[in-house]
């Protein structure tokens, strides 16, 4: 059995140490009662004793750091035990990541079995929302058809809810006082209902049960600790906390957790326009938990220190070098006048976030131009495979996101079964993971496309490079208001204001041709210029 | 314009209350020839006379008893305490009778009674208490404490207006430590409203006199960590600025409490509670308090120096709170 080694309280009123120096590394064999490490706090410093004999197996806070008493700084195992797992550092009980086959998450929306699932009714065209004041029955009640089940109150009326269904009542989803958005699920009648999670509001109906088709985060387990105001958003958000990933003390969720989840939209990739490791499965799959666990970003180093590469960096250097050597790049860049999107956008992203709870930025659309250019041009789609090409069955679009320690390039699967909205659910939801460390080994793997953002700090376009073994990469560029020439129908010209994006395709030329590249490109454009798709 | 220490500025107020309105007059222990202990009054004398400038023996509660009387018959007496440790020797009559005057009689007491509090001079216990929430537990009068020399002025000059006895407690420690330019035109500062010293987004510092100085010293040093603090001055104890108090915690949802004052029963207490009725859903960590200890004021520098809240008490109490 392994055992968890404490910062000790050194005195009665001591609430915090610093650790300041390791005497073990990993993989060191400790005796009981061996000084382990030094320690210093407001009242001494001290030599701590290991409390157990065997070998020191994982290091949590590293030199220098200061944390609460009984904070667990490290972990001691049986001799024999860590020797022959000398497990990647910091992959503890808040991350069962990839390594832990036996649980895979359970599919979201596979709620109560069997069951009719109650929901809370849209009582009036502009009521988005209504307030559950009354449960006129109990779980384990049997109900009639049409009986009374609950009283709701919302801007417009006040109404008692007839059941949709007869049978017996097997779990009520949210509690009495509690104000959710139209469409929720409030309860479940007949089948086996086991109160799961309450699903979140599918937002429009007959869409996509929304990001429940990702694959369920790894659950926090047991309580989530987060703070009135993260429960308040959530609650006015219907955020299930169970799925963010918290960076506070001890893995609470903090507001700006919160936020993020909730989508402040895809924080663009660095500078570079660089795409980041993760399609080749071989390459990624295995290390992935080391990938993520690296320490969070420190100070600016000092001028002249050598800095060891994390595992990512490392990853990072060798697969750009390997693709710039595998597929010779070419690039062509186009200009796209977003300024329909630009109105659309601005128009309907307060109503919109109201309405889905997702932030609407400009991905969704860039994302969806592209799955409609890779379905009609599926070259751009496709690999090589020896001496093939391999047209892939599905798109699924990588998009790059910058973290504080690197990059990441989570995947959106079967992008081109999803609509805008499940597009948008499925960004936002995928950057909030990957800040929080929460992606899973398949959600970072199997890309066929990648976006790269790149224009948020000011440049016009880079020039990306191919996210292996992909054929082709788009540079999401700038935004800016430039003079344009407009031609009317009569062949008039104007001069307009215009807001103009720049869009920079990276191709492999072992595959694709530039007469498919400019065509995929013009019909990219194209669709974003005249964009005429339902954003949910 | 010169810049103007914190206590020539109550000096001004006072000066140009009694040069506006005759019914002004203050009274306490060599207030008159000598210009009391800490030289508030000096020179008044001269220009308004022994009638308006009233030296009174040592007895805490002859003086606020008598200004009392004068308040009754329509005068408006500023009674100085030579430290405000000893108005507890008047705490019956201010508490009994001051405070409850108009709702018992119909008997408005305009007065203010002030005086030096509050320690870092090494003054030991008997003069260096900060024993404002004696007062703030008593209805029917108001508490003032300054941070700056700016509200000092104004503030008591809105204190010998105001028509209830006002309790106006001056920080002795900053008297000539604070100096700036004031106004060169007449103004007030209202009773009851606070001040955000200054403006941040990622914590708030709640506090009130002397220790506005300790939130500043520490959200410098913050600010070079990126840690950008607000500072809510209070100014006023009675009654407090529930409003400002709950605006910023809105802003920055983490709330730090400081004051002079020691733990139990102390303000913060008070501030922590109304946050919680008031703003709970806005908490994203728990409320911090950062005060004196528990204890007697003491004597000795270092002592005194580990006894009262020191900027790395509250730079070390911000980095965690930040990261909770």
């Amino acid at each position: 059995m392994p055992t968890d080694i404490v910062m000790p309280q050194m005195g009665e009123s001591i609430t915090e140490g610093t650790l300041t120096k390791w005497l073990k590394k990993p993989g060191d064999t400790v005796q009981r009662d061996e000084p382990l490490f030094e320690i210093s706090t407001d009242k001494v410093d001290a030599e701590i004793p290991s409390p157990a004999a065997g070998v020191l197996q994982e290091i949590k806070v590293q030199e220098g750091a200061t944390v609460a008493i009984n904070t667990v700084v490290a972990v001691i195992a049986e001799a024999g035990a860590a020797a022959v797992a000398p497990a990647p550092p910091a992959v503890e009980e808040k991350k069962p990541v990839p390594a832990a086959p036996a649980a895979p998450a359970p599919s979201a929306p596979a709620a109560s079995s069997g069951g009719t699932e109650v929901v809370m009714p849209q009582m009036g065209e502009s009521i988005t929302e209504g307030t559950l004041t009354k449960w006129l029955k109990k779980v384990g009640d049997s109900v009639q058809r049409d009986e009374p089940l609950f009283e709701i109150s919302t801007d417009k009326v006040d109404a008692e809810i007839p059941s949709p269904a007869a049978g017996t009542l097997t779990a009520i989803k949210v509690q009495e006082g509690a104000t959710v958005n139209i469409n929720t699920v409030v309860a479940v009648i007949g089948g086996s209902g086991s109160g799961s999670a309450p699903a979140p509001a599918a937002a429009a109906p007959a869409a996509v049960p929304a990001p429940a088709a990702a694959p369920a985060a790894a659950s926090n387990g047991g309580r989530v600790k987060s703070s009135p105001l993260v429960r308040k958003i959530a609650k006015d958000n219907n955020l299930d906390l169970t799925r963010v990933a918290g960076t506070g003390a001890n893995g609470r969720i903090t507001k700006d957790d919160a936020l993020a989840a909730l989508g402040q939209g895809m924080q663009p990739a660095a500078p570079a326009a660089v795409a980041a490791p993760a399609a080749a499965p071989a390459l990624v799959s295995a290390p992935i938990a080391s990938v993520l666990a690296p320490a969070p970003a420190a100070a600016a180093p000092a001028p002249g220190s050598v800095v060891p590469l994390t595992k990512m960096r490392s990853i990072i250097a060798q697969r750009m070098v390997e693709s710039k050597r595998t597929s010779p790049h070419v690039h062509t860049v186009f200009k796209v006048d977003m300024t329909r999107i630009v109105r659309l956008r601005e128009k309907e992203k307060n109503k919109y976030e109201q309405r889905n709870g997702v932030k609407l930025t400009y991905m969704p659309f860039i994302t969806r131009a592209a799955v409609a250019a890779l379905r009609k041009y599926p070259i751009v789609n496709a690999v090589i495979d020896g001496e093939a090409i391999r047209y892939n069955p599905t798109i699924n679009i990588g998009i790059a996101v910058a973290l504080e320690w690197g990059l990441i390039v989570p995947v959106i699967k079967q992008a081109e079964e999803r609509n805008f909205l499940g597009v948008a659910r499925s960004i936002v939801d995928l950057a909030a993971r990957a800040r929080g460390k929460k992606l899973g080994a398949d959600e970072i793997s199997g890309g066929t496309f990648t976006l790269t953002n790149s224009g948020i700090f000011g440049e016009q376009f880079g020039l990306p490079i191919i996210n292996q073994p992909q054929s082709a990469i788009l540079g999401i560029g700038g935004m800016s208001k430039e003079p344009v020439v407009l031609t009317d129908k009569e062949g008039n010209d104007t001069i307009a204001i215009r807001t103009i994006q720049y869009f920079s395709l990276g191709f492999d030329h072992r595959i694709v041709d530039g007469a498919d590249a400019g065509k995929f490109m013009s019909d990219f454009k194209a669709y974003l210029e005249n964009w005429a798709e339902d954003i949910g | 314009m010169a810049p103007v220490t914190y206590l020539e500025a109550i000096r001004q107020g006072l000066w140009e209350e009694m040069e506006r309105d005759p019914a002004v007059f203050v009274m306490g222990e060599d207030v008159g020839v000598y210009g009391g202990a800490f030289k508030v009054t000096e020179g008044f004398v001269h220009r308004f006379g022994p009638e308006r400038v009233v030296d009174t023996p040592i007895s805490e509660m002859a003086i606020a008893s008598s200004a009392y009387g004068a308040a009754l018959t329509g005068m408006r007496p500023v009674a100085e305490f030579q430290f405000m440790d000893f108005i507890t020797s008047a705490h019956s009559q201010i508490v009994q009778i001051l405070a409850k005057s108009n709702w018992r009689w119909g008997a408005p007491a305009p007065m203010v009674l002030r005086g030096p509090t509050g320690g870092g001079v090494s003054g030991g216990p008997f003069h260096s208490q900060n024993n404002e929430m004696a007062y703030v537990h008593t209805p029917g009068l108001k508490v003032i404490c300054p941070a700056t020399a700016r509200d000092a002025k104004g503030l008591i000059k809105s204190a010998v207006r105001d028509n209830n006895p006002v309790i106006f407690f001056e920080h002795k420690y900053l008297y000539r430590r604070i100096k700036e330019d004031l106004p060169a035109e007449e103004y007030t500062i209202p009773i009851g409203k606070a001040r955000v010293h200054r403006r941040g987004k990622h914590l708030s510092i709640i506090t009130y006199a002397a220790t506005v100085y300790v939130a500043q010293e520490a959200a410098e040093l913050l600010a070079t960590e990126g840690i950008d603090v607000e500072i809510l001055d209070l100014r006023t104890l009675l009654p407090l600025d529930r409003d400002a108090i709950r605006e910023t915690v809105e802003k920055t949802n983490r709330v730090i409490v400081l004051h002079e004052d020691t733990k139990t029963g102390g303000i913060a207490g008070e501030i922590a509670a109304i946050i919680n009725e008031e703003a709970f859903d806005f908490l994203d960590a728990p409320i911090v308090r950062i005060t004196s200890l528990d204890s007697a004021v003491p004597f000795s520098p270092p002592l005194e120096k580990a006894f009262m809240p020191q900027v790395a008490d509250v730079v070390r109490a911000a980095r965690k709170l930040v990261k909770y």
